[in-house]
């Protein structure tokens, strides 16, 4: 039973099925059974609290039996009535164009975007893309009946042009009405303050942020034995490196930018996880339903 | 030895030698770059470039460009020459370029690489070189003198066109010579033949000297395939018709084959006065000859010309061959006899000569005094028997005659000894008679065998002439410029021959008659005469063809010769005074002859065929031709002389190139197929300074 269900999730094989909508359904139905429970659950409609009436209210939602008792109109109000905004932000700059081994960083973010828009939709909650490929702007407001629409605009967008990480966010807080949930899906090329910055906007709007940083073996380890000529993908920018010799260094500078990141999100309460494209996607599905279903201030 | 090229151009070439270079480059250019999300973290890391080479697979870099180079040095041709001994400096040379123009450089494969040898010869000269170039076959000509203008030399080597004539390198060679030392600063120079080295032109070199500041060389542009087919010669028989039936005429045509690899089937054709008149298949070994006969066709009136004709091969010149029968192959003898002859006397030698056909001889006796130009005309011989050479308008018009190829025989008799005739036009003086009747009469001691009067009987054993006897018979004294063709045996002449002009003139002490010896009885006697008289007429006894260069001489009785030649060009001989005119027949084909306007019947028509041996292709090696060319440059000479192409085939480098090329290309594939890195260091980088921020 493990083995199909990572088989579901595996990127080798996420990487041949061209239907973002068929993957992310997969993925999820796989994701899902293997829990040996019900999404639907923890979004029951339970009790919250009575609250005075106040002109204007739903005479329907009165509290009759309080108001036999106590001669008052009071209020029931319910937890499950907020269904909250998922708005996904996509890194699609030219460095997630970038893969040494089945998939690319960009197509696996897509695949884990995908993944999470469906389990979100699958639970009620709205769902929205955000994403920025060179002068390519491309917005899915947050609604129920977007998710064709997300992953439709997930299945076209290519990977071009630099970062704008600060660009994104600054619209994802422009479509926001209430507080939601942020999912911002990169390869975290950016300072951390930059990155911080950026989110903690979001964050002091009252939104649950998560940050899946996602990472390549390649450019974590380094592997090239042999001399050449490296070539920025974003800039084009080109050194001449023999990266036997800069291995140690490089591996020190990347890990150090990674506790950087986490260091500086832990400070906003943003989560922040890195997910490496060579590893099954229920890593970052769980880490994404554990924020949502239980540290989550969203309801 | 330097080395050089027989096709320079294509070193050109070798500018592909960069091509490698460029792709290795740009391939470099292309692959290196590995794309790399992001310089972020390697930019914070301190690099330092110590050195940097833009190519590093400089062994793979260095095969490739091999490769190109080898295979263009290959095309190129090259060769080494040996060093020619005290080369002038360039700008200074005199060349004198030979073109052999001879009928077998016609061959369809050799014509035009000749203009190309000979073009490139010039173009190769530096500015103030100068060069003349000599177009030669068995006569040489000159088409330019030396000249530092190289478009007039150009030009001239494009007016050389192949004739038909035969190959005698002796002819350019000394013209060549002659340009090149009449000069009177002559210091030496180059002679360069452009030929196909034909072996039977080197007759004639062996007495060739050249100085040793001269140096010869010679490029042969000979066909590889040297198989040639050819027409050598035709025999012609009239049939006499039977019962009303027409005259008929049976032909049969001799083909000689030579250098083909295997038989071949070939078809023989026969034109007759322009119409087609019989074809045969025949089978050409790859090296003989045979004959073809065709079948007899009925005899036209007139002159009748005859063209045969043979596949054509490489080499058309010798594929036709022409013959002109005459009307009448009967030719006519004057026997100018003294006035108290009996006919007895003459039975025998009349009898004889009109004994035989082909050419049967009609025999006309005359009164020596009565013969003039009009009676000669169309003689082919007199034979003055036993009389003196007539004086006056008729002894003047006899050696006029002869003198234009007329042959004269003199029968000296008992009259002429007794009466002491001096030489003259003739080849003796008879002085008195010898009388052998006391020791059974004389007989021949010595004779010529190789004379052609002989030939018939050279096979025969005994005794020259079956030892026929002589009892009595004149004293001969031989004039200075005679040649004595036979003895008695007591060492008189017995006979002898004289050139006079183009003609012969033949005298014999031999008696002709019963009375004097038994000679009339012998078998030696019909063919002795025969041959005799026959060899006096030499070319007046027109022949069925004549070969090219051969001369014409346009009869005295023909005023005003005009010559209609087989390319239909009007020659109009130039007699300057003379009375007869001499042409030089240079092509191969017929020749009309007519006298005052070229309309009308023609006065004669001479067949004309390219010589055989000149269809003979067989090669020679260059420094063969200079044995004997100047005792102390024969061995620099020969060295020299060996044309570049032969140097080149016999040398072969293109073959070792192109071997090497191959080896390289596999070097090269291996060391593309297993990765081959270069070894040379592009980046050296330093120990980081600090740590990652």
């Amino acid at each position: 039973m493990a083995d199909a269900l990572q088989s579901f999730i595996d990127p080798k094989v996420l990487g041949r099925i061209g239907d973002l909508s068929l993957l992310a359904r997969n993925v999820v139905n796989g994701f899902v059974h293997g829990l040996h429970r019900s999404l639907r659950a923890g979004a029951s409609v339970d009790f919250a609290e009575h609250r005075p009436y106040q002109p204007g209210d739903d005479l329907r939602r009165v509290d009759w039996r309080v108001y036999g008792r106590t001669d008052r109109f009071y209020l029931k109000t319910y937890e499950s009535d907020t269904n909250a905004d998922v708005i996904f932000a996509l890194d699609a700059s030219a460095s997630m164009d970038f893969g040494s081994g089945a998939v690319t960083k960009f197509d696996y973010a897509r695949f884990l975007t995908a993944s999470l828009a469906w389990l979100a939709q699958r639970q009620g909650d709205r769902v929205g893309l955000v994403t920025v490929a060179g002068e390519l702007l491309d917005i899915v407001p947050p609604s129920t009946r977007h998710l064709q629409l997300v992953l439709h605009t997930l299945g076209r967008v290519k990977a071009r042009g630099a970062g704008q990480i600060p660009v994104m966010m600054t619209r994802v807080a422009q479509l926001r009405s209430r507080a939601g949930i942020v999912v911002l899906v990169s390869d975290c090329y950016e300072d951390p303050a930059v990155l911080r910055h950026s989110l903690a906007a979001m964050r002091a709007r009252g939104n649950d942020v998560i940050v899946f940083h996602v990472i390549d073996a390649a450019e974590r380890d380094l592997p090239w034995t042999a001399p050449g000529n490296f070539e920025d993908s974003e800039t084009g920018a080109r050194m001449p490196l023999r990266p036997d010799d800069l291995r140690q260094q490089y591996k020190q500078i990347f890990d150090a930018h990674r506790a950087a990141l986490s260091r500086e999100f832990s400070r906003e309460g943003i989560d922040y996880a890195t997910v490496e494209t060579d590893r099954p996607l229920d890593a970052a599905l769980r880490t994404f339903l554990d924020l949502r279903l239980m540290g989550s201030r969203v309801r | 030895m330097p080395i050089v090229f027989l096709v320079p151009a294509i070193l050109a070439g070798l500018a592909a030698v960069a091509v490698p270079v460029l792709l290795h480059l740009r391939r470099r250019e292309r692959e290196r770059p590995m794309r790399f999300p992001s310089l972020m973290f390697l930019q914070r890391v301190t690099i330092t470039t110590a050195r940097r080479r833009r190519i590093t697979d400089w062994p793979l870099l260095f095969v490739r460009a091999a490769i190109v180079a080898l295979a263009v040095l290959a095309f190129a041709r090259p060769v080494l020459r040996p060093r020619a001994n005290a080369t002038p400096a360039r700008g200074t040379r005199r060349v004198v370029l030979l073109l052999d123009r001879s009928m077998s450089m016609g061959h369809a494969a050799v014509w035009p690489v000749a203009l190309d040898s000979a073009r490139a010869v010039v173009n190769t000269l530096a500015s103030g070189d100068r060069v003349a170039v000599v177009a030669f076959d068995e006569e040489a000509a000159i088409e330019q003198p030396l000249t530092t203008d190289r478009a007039a030399a150009l030009a001239a080597i494009d007016r050389v066109r192949p004739g038909s004539r035969a190959t005698r390198f002796g002819s350019g060679i000394r013209a060549a010579r002659e340009l090149l030392l009449k000069e009177a600063d002559a210091t030496g120079g180059e002679i360069v033949m452009v030929t196909d080295l034909q072996r039977t032109g080197v007759a004639g070199t062996t007495a060739l000297t050249l100085p040793p500041t001269v140096h010869f060389r010679a490029i042969n542009v000979g066909a590889k395939q040297q198989g040639n087919a050819a027409v050598a010669g035709v025999d012609v028989q009239r049939l006499a018709g039977t019962a009303g039936a027409p005259n008929r005429l049976a032909v049969s045509a001799h083909l000689v084959a030579r250098g083909f690899a295997a038989a071949r089937r070939v078809h023989v054709t026969l034109t007759a006065n322009g119409r087609a008149s019989g074809g045969r298949d025949v089978v050409l070994p790859a090296t003989g000859s045979v004959t073809a006969s065709f079948d007899p066709v009925a005899l036209p009136i007139g002159v009748i010309r005859l063209v045969v004709a043979v596949g054509h091969d490489s080499l058309a010149a010798d594929d036709s061959f022409y013959a002109v029968v005459p009307a009448d192959l009967t030719r006519r003898v004057i026997i100018g006899v003294p006035g108290d002859l009996g006919t007895d006397e003459t039975l025998y030698l009349e009898r004889a000569l009109e004994t035989g056909h082909d050419p049967a001889l009609r025999v006309e006796r005359r009164n020596p005094a009565t013969i003039d130009a009009t009676t000669l005309r169309d003689a082919v011989a007199v034979i003055l028997y036993d009389v003196p050479m007539p004086s006056g308008a008729s002894g003047a018009a006899i050696a006029a005659w002869v003198h234009d190829g007329g042959g004269l025989v003199t029968v000296a008799g008992r009259r002429t000894a007794n009466r002491g005739t001096t030489a003259g036009i003739l080849p003796a003086t008879i002085r008195g008679m010898v009388d052998r009747t006391a020791d059974r009469g004389g007989i021949l001691g010595t004779i010529s065998p190789e004379h052609p009067i002989f030939a018939p009987l050279r096979s025969a054993a005994g005794a020259p002439l079956g030892g026929a006897r002589f009892y009595r018979y004149p004293r001969l004294t031989p004039a200075t410029d005679a040649q004595i063709v036979a003895q008695f045996d007591d060492g008189l002449p017995a006979l002898l021959e004289r050139q006079e002009g183009t003609g012969r003139v033949l005298m014999t002490a031999m008696p002709l008659d019963e009375t004097s010896g038994d000679f009339p009885i012998q078998p030696t006697y019909l063919p002795f005469l025969r041959g005799m008289v026959l060899h006096a007429a030499g070319s007046a006894a027109a022949p069925l063809w004549r070969t090219a260069g051969d001369g014409w001489l346009a009869g005295a009785a023909v005023r005003n010769p005009v010559l209609k030649t087989p390319s239909g060009k009007l020659l109009r001989p130039d007699a300057r005074g003379q009375s007869m005119s001499a042409i030089t027949l240079d092509e191969a084909g017929f020749y009309t002859i007519y006298d005052g306007q070229p309309s009308g019947d023609p006065v004669a028509v001479v067949a004309v065929n390219s010589p055989a041996a000149e269809s003979d292709l067989t090669p020679m090696a260059a420094g063969e031709m200079l044995v004997g060319v100047g005792q102390d440059s024969v061995k620099a000479s020969v060295l020299t002389t060996a044309s570049l192409a032969d140097a080149e085939r016999r040398q072969s480098i293109w073959r070792t190139l192109l071997l090497l090329a191959a080896a390289a290309v596999a070097i090269e594939a291996v060391m593309s197929s297993r990765g081959w890195r270069g070894t040379a260091a592009r980046i050296v980088s330093t120990a980081p300074e600090g740590g990652a921020s």
